[in-house]
């Protein structure tokens, strides 16, 4: 089921009201059988893997408490890391695994088929998070399996994030407060997110879409491409985080912030401190600091960033595009620390801008690629090394009839916006709010109606 | 004041939201979309198999989206946001310029083109060999907008693989004979009573006395929905449906493949009337049915009162259906097979081709950039 399906907009929701009619020892059970619901729709085969991943995590957390401090504690916590690996590799990576070897060994190893349950990464990390967090003792162990369950079935953030650790919604668990306010603030972050994912994002989508099916590109096109899909890939994951965060907000959650506004950053390290923040942090906190981050000698700092970021590609997905794309991060992070940050900071920060999105724009050329080495051809032709002309016809039709939408997704990737409405709704905030809540509501299902199946771009993570 | 816009905030909302769930319930089902001219889709079926093979969930998806209250309304909203807010040049392809809907098919398809071109070529020569073969092209009326930045159609290189693969025929052009006024505003076709000219320059290369326009009465129906008018939901402007009728086109007996072997052989239902006009179908899923009851394998028209004993063999697309009468009165006879639903290898089963005169194939630009529909 998808947020910005018609499914979930006027069936799912609804019956999810009755959440605000339930007295409070239900609220979590009623949680539980909606989020389980959720999930069933659109895996119930695969369901049971995520009440495997529940359950076993549960039980490694309560072992580990009772345990903290022994060798058979260290033993749980591998365990659980393991079998949260283990889930990850095996529905995740087995094909990846057997292509990547046939390639190299000419082998005839027959592909699995196996699917990729949706959200596997997100939750495979949120209960590993768990098990690490009550083995430092960060947090103590959840006794109830139901409460705990809630937790990593949550619908607003099971399927593609933001991941969220179970110390930052445990006290939410036990108790939290509705408000109207919440509720309100909710329902306009949701359709913000709703908006951001159906009205532009959708719609760079269809840019791309038009350069992928043109017969004859022009360089001008690859560059537009490239932008498009940028901001496509932006809007489209912080429309989704939006809409889970106004979600859990509405249910009295306070979930983390997923995005920043990333591209006014200066640096690729300031980028990454805005872009998908929680999984940022999962690696920081969870594998970059326990093998010594920058607090060890510059070898092993460089073997740190390097494991983080190969991991970082991988976890993007089980394509050798994903991984490439990871390690340009990984190098260019190691040379913003080693040199070129040197060099920024006695530039202008328009030309700290420039470099940052140009890099940014360059990665996800490589994100884009459809093979591991694809994105050296689109490369290629965006420096003129294709022989095609700076621009044609079908370039120039597409650029006026998407440079509307161009300049909504340029401005809407910066505060603007926000600092706008924040002066608009000063004093016009109890009529604009509402009003404008409910027409972005009513004008994403128009845009729903006009298109057909619309998957978030995360969604094979 | 911050509660106030919290409260009102959730009103709007809740009120958007369980208004449209209710209406799903209150509002009567409806199986085919007159605008999008298709079926809609159907509740799926429930049972364990298409819930555990993820087939429900998606087919009840396409099932909402397909029966949401005031789907009309929300394709509209859709259509004005994108072309009056976000500036866009085109929703679904389609554009309204100069009063008319216009659609970019794409571009030219030179395989399908040269597909096309060695089946007419390949008739021509060997299942119409010693009859007089001719060929004419249909512009769709993008060809007569100008000035205009949406892509166009390269109609030039189209002719040219035509002429580079058909040596059998002889190319009748009828570029000249038409304008943007020729067709209607929100359909792809052309305007019978618009298309004389071009009648008669292809029985002028047919040899053919013209028609005149004297013996032709004027008729009209509307409001005419074209086919673009529910695809892109920019308009609400209709057409006037106009057909000219004569004593040729009221006393043609028609007729098509008996009943049986189309349902039996083709798998299709009989829908052809026996006669040249059906104005009760402008109210059908297609306004444009009324001319020769639209899209049918073979028609027939028989006219006992016609100028000449000559009879016509015509190999068209929709297109034909609404010029055809007006040759009516030059040929006795004029058979129309649509190669999109009769295999050309049949076709000799089902026609006289013994008894033709002449030969035309008659296609739009559209189709011959598809002409891998053609069997």
């Amino acid at each position: 089921m998808l947020f910005s399906g018609i499914t979930f907009l006027y069936f799912f929701l609804p019956v999810a009201a009755i959440y605000f009619l339930l007295p409070g020892r239900f609220k979590n059970a009623f949680l539980l059988i909606i989020s389980l619901l959720f999930y069933f729709f659109g895996e119930p085969i695969y369901i049971s893997l995520l009440l495997f991943s529940s359950v076993s995590d549960w039980l490694h957390g309560l072992y580990i408490e009772k345990r903290r401090g022994t060798k058979q504690a260290k033993f749980a916590l591998v365990s659980a890391v393991v079998i949260n690996i283990a889930l990850l590799v095996v529905f995740k990576y087995t094909d990846f695994f057997i292509s990547t070897i046939n390639t190299i060994f000419s082998a005839n190893i027959p592909l699995t088929g196996i699917e990729l349950p949706i959200g596997i990464s997100f939750f495979t990390f949120q209960t590993m998070s768990y098990s690490i967090d009550v083995y430092r003792g960060d947090a103590h162990a959840e006794k109830n399996i139901a409460s705990f369950a809630t937790y990593v079935c949550l619908f607003p953030q099971l399927i593609a994030g933001p991941i969220v650790r179970y110390t930052d919604v445990a006290k939410e668990l036990d108790h939290r407060t509705v408000t109207i306010h919440n509720v309100s603030d909710g329902i306009l972050r949701f359709c913000v997110g709703l908006g951001k994912k159906v009205l532009i994002a959708n719609l760079l989508g269809e840019l791309c879409s038009n350069f992928a099916a043109a017969d004859e590109k022009s360089i001008l096109f690859y560059w537009v491409n490239a932008i498009s899909f940028s901001l496509q890939i932006y809007f489209d994951f912080s429309g989704y985080s939006d809409m889970a965060i106004g979600l859990g907000k509405m249910f009295g959650f306070n979930f983390p912030e997923n995005f920043n506004y990333p591209f006014i950053s200066r640096s690729i390290t300031e980028f990454w401190r805005r872009w998908h923040m929680t999984l940022g942090t999962w690696f920081r906190d969870y594998v970059y600091i326990p093998l010594g981050g920058n607090r060890v000698s510059t070898g092993k700092w460089l073997r740190n960033i390097a494991v983080v970021w190969l991991l970082t590609g991988f976890w993007h997905g089980a394509q050798w595009n994903f991984v490439i794309w990871g390690v340009f991060f990984g190098i260019m992070l190691i040379l913003e620390k080693l040199w070129i940050s040197k060099l920024l900071s006695k530039l202008p920060r328009a030309i700290e801008h420039i470099y940052t999105c140009f890099i940014v724009l360059i990665s996800f050329v490589i994100f884009s690629s459809d093979t591991g080495i694809s994105f050296f051809t689109n490369l290629k032709a965006m420096f003129g090394g294709s022989s095609l002309p700076f621009v044609n016809e079908v370039t120039l039709y597409n650029i006026k009839s998407f440079c509307g939408i161009l300049a909504v997704a340029l401005i809407g990737a910066t505060p603007l916006p926000k600092k706008i409405w924040e002066r608009v709704t000063k004093r016009t905030g109890f009529i604009v709010c509402p009003i404008g809540a409910v027409l972005l509501l009513v004008v994403s299902t128009a845009f729903i109606v006009n298109g057909s199946f619309n998957p978030f771009l995360y969604f094979r993570f | 004041m911050n509660r106030l816009k919290s409260v009102l905030t959730i009103i709007l909302f809740c009120t958007v939201l369980f208004g449209v769930c209710g209406m799903y319930f209150l509002l009567p089902n409806k199986d085919f979309s007159f605008a999008e001219r298709r079926k809609l889709a159907r509740f799926p079926e429930l049972s364990a198999a298409s819930v555990f093979e993820s087939e429900f969930s998606g087919k009840l998806e396409d099932y909402l989206l397909d029966h949401i209250p005031f789907r009309e309304s929300f394709r509209r909203i859709n259509a004005v946001t994108r072309t009056s807010v976000l500036g866009q040049k085109d929703v679904n392809g389609l554009w309204l310029e100069k009063g008319h809907i216009f659609k970019y098919d794409g571009p030219l398809q030179p395989k399908q083109a040269e597909y096309g071109a060695k089946l007419i070529e390949k008739l021509a020569k060997e299942m119409f060999d010693g009859k007089n073969v001719y060929y004419s092209v249909i512009p769709d009326k993008n060809y007569y907008l100008t000035g205009s930045d949406h892509p166009r159609f390269e109609y030039e290189k189209l002719k040219d693989i035509l002429v580079e693969n058909i040596f059998s025929a002889t190319y009748i052009n009828i570029f000249d004979t038409l304008s943007l006024e020729s067709y209607y505003k929100t359909d792809s076709h052309w305007s019978q009573e618009k298309i004389l000219p071009t009648a008669n320059k292809l029985l002028g290369g047919m040899g053919m006395p013209p028609a005149n326009e004297k013996d032709f009465t004027l008729k009209s129906l509307s409001p005419f929905y074209g086919v673009y008018s529910g695809q892109a939901a920019l308009t609400s402007s209709s057409d006037v449906i106009n057909y000219l009728s004569s004593d040729y086109t009221d006393s043609a007996k028609v007729y098509g493949i008996d009943k049986e072997t189309l349902k039996n052989v083709f798998g299709v239902e009989d829908t052809l009337v026996p006669t040249v006009y059906a104005p009760e179908k402008l109210s059908g899923t297609d306004g444009y049915d009324i001319f020769l009851s639209g899209a049918q394998p073979i028609v027939v028209m028989e006219c006992k009162n016609a100028k000449t004993d000559r009879e016509l063999i015509l190999l068209r697309d929709s297109y034909g259906s609404s010029i055809s009468p007006l040759m009516l009165g030059a040929y006795s006879k004029i058979t129309l097979v649509d190669l999109r639903y009769i295999p050309s290898a049949i076709i000799s089963d089902y026609i006289d081709i013994e008894s033709a005169d002449d030969v035309l194939f008659l296609y739009s630009t559209s189709l011959l950039n598809s002409s891998m529909l053609m069997k």
